[in-house]
């Protein structure tokens, strides 16, 4: 292995602060070298290194470039490292100007030693660390220090993301322990009628502590290894249950198993309508009739992105709507960030739309004892009014890309994008859609008719739907319950609704909801509970859920908030069911805040990367995510104080 | 007809002849790059990762170096040439394809030797461009 300390000299390292064309960086460097007796002709390094630029750019992506050559000219292998002030356009592979460029030039006795030096640096510049140190570096000295010698990283740096989950986890336990003492609920009234008293024990002060910091250290753990969120929640609630908080029959209970049952069968049912191609049929049907017109293109994508948000599941419908995005950008060259913020804004927004869009929705409807009607009463109509209006607001922010001009997008094309589509199965797909959509809605009736518990039919009929799906498949059917079930996000999902259940258990939601009436009470400056507190809760509710939910996995806070929920319910505020709408739409329309905040934003930016090539800063997302989430959070607070009276 | 070919050189790089023929025809530029960086030995049970990951280190050392030499041959050749930044997986070519922009994938079989001949499933139907398979010799 050869030491590039012998070779990347640091004094040799070049500043460039003038804007300049590549010939005059030649010529600078050239001469550069030349005063420092490394070659022989500068005019001479200066055509040899045009002339190779010609046969293909030396530009390797990411701001660098790695002009190269081997040549008689040059006395001795040397590599320089040059920084511009001024980015140049250097023909790269992926378009983006230059901002650092390395030259590596060696005699042609040095033939080998020169290919290993290219090697070593480009096999160093393809590490995005230390090729983003390189490039952030103040100047071209210390990069060609970093590249010559990558910094090494201690033991605490490597392990810096373990440190601080475990110091987070202890603050929560140690504020936990101190402060859980302190809020006592009071001997007197709903508290002492519910057995509510035993909260205030030491026993219950313990699980209580434990819990809190189990489920606050889940939060956490999979903010910071996401990839291991499994892991976590499963580690969480084996300690749960070594500890003695809680028993086998509970956490069962508690992993609210119709919840996932009716998520997992709709999952089968979703990516099968998804395989045979029914929810890219109809967009791209849809897509051909604007004829190239950009807005209209954006707002039918965005309207699709809503109802399939509301009607399949967030992930298809970002899949399948930023797909054709990804379609129209590669044949029109139409940037693409503008479609990927719009339509996940749209699918987020969208998902609160009806019962089945959102795990959140399912998890709410069970918890609640909603219907699929009630969603249509209550969230359906807020939320379409919220999507026109992000709609309406994303035409406006990104105005400069979808007005003014057509795409060339001939039909031909378009119908590309369909690939090979059994129309039976197509048309048996759509019918089964509509029969599922349509049962589903009817679900409470059937219940009532049937004489059925709640919720029942729901699961029932997407369990049916599943069967129908798996015997029409037939061979391919156990395939797709293999493949089109998310068995690792489910396996989250229950670890966690037991972890957020084991809140409610052990009595932290109760204590939370008796400190959430107190501060409503300390808001609208009165006391007890027969005076409206119901508008604070909610306000706080909404809010809350939704800022938090831009920053955190929106599920755990829904799930851990859900049972607060309850309680406030059981404590009889009147009118206290708006409060379910008000985590529906937190949940849902907080996830456009950062690029985290929901499942259809990280499926997105995946496909976005893995297409662009280029990442989406943290920054990039929240100017505009903070400006459409306080819009739609804005919205729903209207319509829910509109309606509060009206709510049972 | 295919201005920017991108080529996944392969171990022994037996093809680069056949692929040189192929872009001089077709006057393309071709953007070298290399998939799948592991050890073409299965290592050790007993090997540490301190010691896989030096194998690994060398590997893409040598990976990198088969590039730039190969570099050199297309433009000794007279065949315009580049080479793409990063080294990927067999998972990876549809994003070095979309990032590249490329209009041709050249894919010599070799290279999924170490994968039993299989490509990733959802690779094919989502291809920007097509792929051209090329057997070693």
């Amino acid at each position: 292995m050869i030491n590039l300390k012998d070779f990347v000299f640091s004094e040799l390292a070049l500043d460039v602060n003038e804007p300049t064309s590549a010939e005059g960086l030649f010529m600078l460097v050239a001469e550069h070298l030349s005063r420092h007796g490394f070659i022989q002709d500068s005019k001479l390094l200066v055509a040899e290194l045009t002339t190779r630029e010609k046969m293909g750019s030396t530009g390797v992506g990411y701001g660098v470039a790695l002009p190269h050559v081997v040549s008689e000219n040059v006395q001795k292998p040397v590599v320089i490292v040059t920084k511009l002030k001024e980015p140049l356009n250097w023909d790269s592979i992926d378009g983006e100007p230059v901002r650092l460029l390395v030259f590596i030039l060696a005699p042609e006795k040095d033939r080998n030693l020169y290919l290993s030096l290219l090697a070593e640096i480009a096999r160093g510049l393809n590490t995005p660390d230390l090729r983003n140190a390189a490039l952030k570096a103040p100047n071209a000295q210390t990069a060609a220090r970093i590249i010559a010698q990558p910094p090494h990283q201690g033991f605490f740096k490597r392990n810096r993301r373990l440190f601080l989950f475990f110091g987070l986890v202890g603050v929560v336990f140690l504020a936990a322990h101190f402060l859980l003492p302190l809020v006592q609920l009071p001997a007197s009234g709903i508290y002492q009628e519910l057995n509510y008293l035993r909260f205030n024990e030491p026993n219950w002060l313990f699980k209580q502590e434990l819990t809190i910091t189990l489920f606050l250290g889940m939060i956490f753990g999979t903010l910071l290894f996401w990839r291991f969120r499994v892991a976590i929640a499963a580690a969480a609630l084996g300690v749960l249950l070594i500890t003695g908080v809680m028993d086998l029959e509970r956490t069962v209970k508690f992993m609210s198993i119709p919840t996932i049952l009716f998520i997992m069968a709709m999952m089968v049912i979703v990516r099968w309508l998804e395989n045979i191609g029914v929810f890219r049929f109809v967009v791209v049907k849809a897509v051909e009739r604007v004829k190239g017109v950009p807005w209209l293109l954006l707002l039918i994508l965005m309207g699709f992105s809503v109802l399939l948000g509301g009607f399949a599941d967030e992930v298809s419908a970002i899949l399948v709507t930023f797909g054709l995005a990804l379609e129209v950008s590669r044949r029109t060259r139409a940037p693409l960030v503008p479609f990927l913020l719009s339509l996940v804004f749209a699918t987020n927004v969208g998902s609160a739309l009806t019962l089945i869009g959102n795990p959140i929705g399912v998890y709410i409807a069970f918890a609640g004892g909603l219907s699929f009607e009630e969603f249509l009463r209550w969230a359906t109509p807020v939320s379409a009014i919220a999507a026109v209006v992000i709609a309406l607001l994303s035409l406006f922010l990104y105005r400069g890309n979808f007005f003014g001009f057509r795409y060339n997008l001939p039909p031909q094309e378009l119908e590309r994008a369909l690939g090979n589509i059994d129309r039976v199965k197509l048309r048996t797909g759509i019918i089964t859609f509509i029969i599922t959509v349509v049962f589903i809605a009817l679900h409470r009736r059937l219940e009532v008719w049937l004489g059925l518990g709640e919720g029942t039919a729901l699961v029932a009929v997407a369990l049916a739907v599943t069967g129908f799906i798996i015997f029409y498949e037939q061979e391919k059917g156990r395939v797709l319950v293999e493949r089109g079930i998310d068995w690792w996000t489910l396996l989250f999902f229950m670890f966690l609704f037991a972890n957020a259940a084991c809140l409610e258990y052990t009595g932290v939601t109760t204590k939370l909801g008796y400190l959430f009436l107190r501060f409503s009470e300390k808001i609208i400056g009165s006391t007890g509970l027969a005076s409206n507190l119901t508008l604070p809760s909610l306000l706080l509710l909404l809010w809350f859920s939704g800022l938090a939910s831009g920053f955190v996995d929106n599920l755990p806070i829904v799930a851990a908030l859900a049972p607060v929920v309850k309680d406030l319910t059981r404590f009889g505020l009147p009118h206290a069911s708006i409060l379910w709408w008000a985590l529906l739409f937190g949940g849902c329309f907080g996830g456009n805040l950062t690029v985290i905040g929901s499942t259809a934003n990280l499926v997105a930016v995946g496909a976005f990367e893995k297409a662009s090539g280029r990442h989406i800063r943290f920054v990039e997302w929240f100017r505009v995510g903070i400006i459409v989430t306080l819009v739609a959070l804005f919205i729903a607070t209207c319509a829910l104080i509109f309606q509060i009276k009206m709510a049972p | 007809m295919f201005e920017r070919i991108l080529y996944i050189i392969s171990e022994k790089q037996e093809e680069k002849h056949t692929v040189m023929e192929f872009a001089r025809r077709h006057q393309s530029t071709v953007l070298l790059t290399a998939v799948s960086p592991v050890s073409p030995c299965p290592p050790p049970l007993q090997e540490g990762e301190t010691r896989q990951a030096v194998r690994q280190e060398e590997h893409e050392r040598r990976c990198w170096q088969d590039i730039y030499r190969l570099e050199d041959e297309f433009k000794k050749s007279g065949i315009k040439s580049s080479v793409v930044a990063q080294l990927g997986t067999i998972d990876n070519i549809r994003f070095l394809a979309n990032s590249t922009h490329c209009d041709l994938i050249i894919l010599p079989t070799s290279v999924l030797a170490e994968h039993d001949y299989r490509l990733p499933e959802e690779l094919l139907p989502n291809l920007p461009c097509p792929i051209f398979f090329l057997p070693g010799s």
